[in-house]
């Protein structure tokens, strides 16, 4: 079979394959997007997760529209293989925690594929930085 | 060879190139893992092109040795290298027709009565019109050349009649109507006829959240001369109506250009450093009138030879004009040049910098007439340096690009060297002198007082204006020659070496030492220094003495009217006249050395002063002297800083030499007798009295120079040269 798109593994990856195809990759992609802190990859200040402008602010109403505008900007610059259908922000202010869904489609060779994403993202805890979820 | 780009995002370009054609298609978007892999090993790679670049010293202009990195140096300082300039040649076209006068039919065959005679015509002309065709070839052996202006449908309006009389006769009038005279240029042209890639179309981009239109446009071909690209448009305009093929003119400077935004139909040429491009932008900067979406941009680009294009034999007509007209004769306009070196780059951008574009200082007037390509070495000084004082007015002058051939003869008990300046190779065996090439050309013009083939000078000054202020007027002075001639005795030759050896040797020292450090307006020979190069040269083994023998070159090209308009103290000497005729030189001298002081006052030695005498000048081949005596008179009007005396040529006057001590010149003005003398004229030397076919010297001696720690400073016009150095083998 023939793929649209490849990409090299992650490191670490349990799967031990060398590279990985396209959903995996789109998947990949997208995760990395919001794993990476801005600033990280050199000479390219803007890429990297949006969120963080987010970080000890305190949550209100304006807190779950500004997030969805800039997850939706950052897959719109960076990741134009994926469409958005739906981003869904749930926040537990108890626990000082968010939970970002993201559901998407892409076109892959005609067929439309479809998958969500999990990021969740913590306030004012000692690790805000996003755990890397299972594939 | 191939070399690594030095900018990071260039580097990440060809890196995920190189991946995406190995099949990692992800490489494009930014979130994948091959991504983020090659932007960190292109950013490390940067590092290490930086930190080599430092150490090497490749990013500072003045150290820089690879020719990109000059590039880059000079464009950070707003300074653009020139492309390739072609050779230009003035052609002197005649239309061809049948030469008849007897009636001709539809046929094109003559009319013939019944006994088979031709008919004469009534009439007796024909009459034709015949055009000029843009884009027009002339070829000249295997080189092409161009004519790059406007069509002109009526170029000519001639009968057979006016042909037969210009050609026979030789009436002026009627040649000025048969012969006409265009400017070709040569090269190779492209037109998107031939190639498509020159016809481009104006398109929108993303760029964020805003669209643009495309401005700029790479034209992929290398060599394209300075002037070598012409552009087209076609667009619709606000009022819908489609504008055909209007043409764009390229911006006459780089970047700031006052007509840029006011005659918005200009557009800047950049060359694309690494591809060696040049690319088009009609807006740059900000600056400029931006074409429309859609326009078709068609360019026309003219590839040079450069100084290799030269026209050696007879011009051409190509195409399906060479049955309507013909080439009579050529002239030659300007010599082709190569791209600006890499040396001259370093020179002139930073003086130029220095200008910020425009002309106030003198500096500034050298600086930006050594960037125009056809100068090579220039001057520059203000009216207040004049002798009578001229304010309000600036003087330049400059060499052209010379070819310097060294010309050696060996005697028996001599070796010779000679430096030749424009001096072509088949006239080397006699010695006629030839002027060629040492003076920028002035204006030759048409019988009706239009400009035939506009002059170097007048080039310069129209140059100028540019970047002068406008009050400020601008005059051209040939520069006045001062060749050196050597005769060196070397007292004693090392045994290991052969004696030819040895001299070719020095004599390759003194032509270094010259070449590098003396032949430049404003520059100084210092004997001590010469001294040492020649010594350390010899070693300690042999030594070396030599004299100096210095001569000034007049011409009658130097013949300039003068037209004094103050009336200074200065003028007493010069009294205030029109239409003088004069030669203007100056020299140096330094202070000391002339002038005693004993505390309180201060006094001219006239025994020091440079001696200009010389026998057998001129055609009239009378003696050229001064009277110096007459430099121990007070200045009339008691002022210290000038002392006057006379010039002679045998019994006659013919000038003045000033000692100015303030600026530190001898002013020596030859003077004419005009073409129409005024009663006060005292000066009758005429300039064939003095000038023939060749060039006359006079001699310039400098009687403290008798000592080895001699100084010869130059000033103003006046630039040193070495012409000769003769070995007297013992």
């Amino acid at each position: 079979m023939e793929y649209i798109y490849s990409d090299y593994q992650p490191i670490n990856s349990k799967e031990g394959y060398d590279k990985i195809y396209d959903i995996t990759s789109i998947k990949n992609s997208l995760l990395n997007l919001f794993l990476v802190q801005k600033g990280e990859v050199p000479g390219k200040p803007n890429v990297g997760n949006p969120l963080n402008v987010q970080v000890f602010d305190l949550m209100d109403d304006f807190t779950e529209v500004t997030l969805e505008t800039a997850i939706r900007n950052t897959i719109d610059t960076y990741e134009p293989r994926v469409n958005v259908e739906n981003v869904s922000i749930q926040i537990y202010e108890d626990l000082n925690r968010i939970i970002v869904a993201i559901a998407f489609t892409t076109n892959i060779d005609n067929r439309i594929l479809g998958d969500t994403i999990y990021i969740p993202f913590a306030h004012n805890t000692k690790t805000y930085i996003p755990l890397r979820p299972n594939l | 060879m191939n070399v690594i780009p030095f900018d990071q995002q260039e580097i990440e370009t060809v890196l995920k190139e190189m991946l995406y054609n190995k099949g990692i298609t992800d490489v494009l978007y930014e979130g994948s893992n091959i991504s983020q892999i090659s932007s960190v090993i292109s950013y490390v790679i940067s590092s290490l092109n930086l930190n080599t670049a430092i150490n090497l010293q490749e990013t500072l202009l003045p150290l820089a040795t690879k020719r990109m990195n000059v590039l880059l140096g000079a464009r950070q300082i707003g300074y653009e290298a020139q492309r390739k300039i072609s050779y230009r040649y003035s052609l002197t076209l005649a239309p061809k027709m049948d030469l008849t006068d007897y009636l001709v039919g539809q046929d094109g065959l003559p009319v013939l009565d019944q006994a088979g005679n031709k008919i004469p015509d009534p009439n007796g002309r024909r009459v034709r019109m015949i055009p000029l065709v843009h884009n027009t070839e002339f070829n000249c052996n295997d080189k092409s050349y161009w004519y790059v202006g406007p069509t002109i449908n009526d170029f000519w309006i001639v009968s057979n009649y006016d042909i037969t009389k210009a050609e026979t006769s030789g009436v002026e009038a009627d040649k000025n109507k048969v012969f006409k005279n265009i400017q070709v240029k040569e090269g190779s042209m492209f037109t998107p006829r031939e190639d498509e890639i020159l016809s481009m179309h104006a398109e929108n981009y993303q760029d964020g959240n805003s669209t643009h239109t495309k401005q700029d446009f790479l034209i992929p071909y290398k060599d394209v001369e300075e002037d070598g690209i012409r552009v087209f448009l076609t667009y619709v305009d606000d009022n819908g109506q489609i504008q055909e093929r209007v043409p764009r003119y390229k911006s006459t400077q780089f970047l700031i250009d006052e007509n840029f935004t006011v005659n918005e139909d200009r557009f800047v040429v950049v060359n694309n450093i690494i591809l060696e491009y040049p690319v088009i932008f009609f807006q740059y900067g900000g600056f400029g009138n931006p074409i429309r979406e859609g326009t078709l941009i068609e360019t026309e680009i003219l590839v040079s030879s450069g100084s290799e294009g030269e026209a050696t034999g007879y011009f051409e007509v190509e195409s399906d004009a060479s049955s309507e007209y013909e080439v009579k004769e050529y002239k030659l306009v300007s010599k082709g040049q190569n791209e600006e070196t890499n040396q001259s780059i370093k020179e002139n951008a930073v003086v130029y910098h220095n200008t910020a574009n425009r002309a106030v200082t003198k500096y500034d007037y050298t600086a930006i007439i050594k960037r125009h390509q056809l100068i090579n070495q220039a001057a520059s000084w203000g009216g207040e340096e004049e002798i009578p004082k001229e304010r309000g007015h600036i003087w330049v002058s400059g060499t052209p690009f010379q070819e310097r051939v060294i010309k050696y003869r060996k005697e028996t008990n001599s070796q010779n060297f000679e430096i030749k300046i424009g001096y072509p190779d088949n006239v080397f065996n006699n010695d006629i002198p030839t002027l060629e090439n040492w003076y920028l050309t002035t204006s030759t013009f048409n019988p009706d007082g239009s400009v035939d083939i506009k002059g170097e000078q007048e080039t310069i000054i129209d140059y100028l204006d540019n970047y002068k202020m406008m009050t400020m007027q601008c005059h051209y002075r040939h520069p006045l020659y001062v060749d050196f001639n050597f005769v060196c005795d070397i007292v004693k030759y090392d045994i290991s070496k052969s004696v030819e050896e040895i001299n070719s040797g020095v004599f390759e020292e003194i032509n270094k030492y010259f070449l590098n450090t003396i032949e430049k307006f404003n520059s100084e020979y210092i004997n001590s220094n010469l001294q040492r190069i020649i010594d350390r040269k010899l070693s300690y083994k042999s030594g070396i003495t030599y004299k100096i023998d210095v001569q000034g070159v007049l011409c009658s090209e130097m013949i300039d009217t003068f037209n004094s308009t103050l009336d200074t103290l200065e003028t007493l000497t010069c009294p205030k006249r029109k239409n003088r005729t004069v030669i203007k030189c100056s020299l140096a001298f330094p202070f000391e050395d002339i002038f005693k002081s004993d505390g309180s006052t201060v006094t001219l030695d006239t025994s020091l002063v440079p001696r200009i005498d010389t026998d057998n000048f001129g055609v009239i081949q009378e003696k050229l002297w001064v009277d110096y005596e007459g430099l121990n008179t007070d200045f009339p009007n008691q002022n210290p800083n000038y002392k006057v005396t006379d010039i002679y040529l045998g019994q006659r006057k013919f000038g003045t030499y000033v000692v100015n001590r303030a600026l530190g010149i001898i002013e020596l003005t030859f003077e004419f007798l005009p073409d129409q003398p005024s009663l006060d004229n005292v000066y009758s030397v005429t300039p064939s009295q003095v000038f023939g076919e060749a060039y006359v010297s006079f001699n310039i001696e400098y009687p403290y120079t008798l000592d080895t720690s001699t100084n010869i400073p130059f000033i103003k016009n006046t630039i040193p040269r070495l012409h000769n150095v003769t070995f007297i083998n013992n």
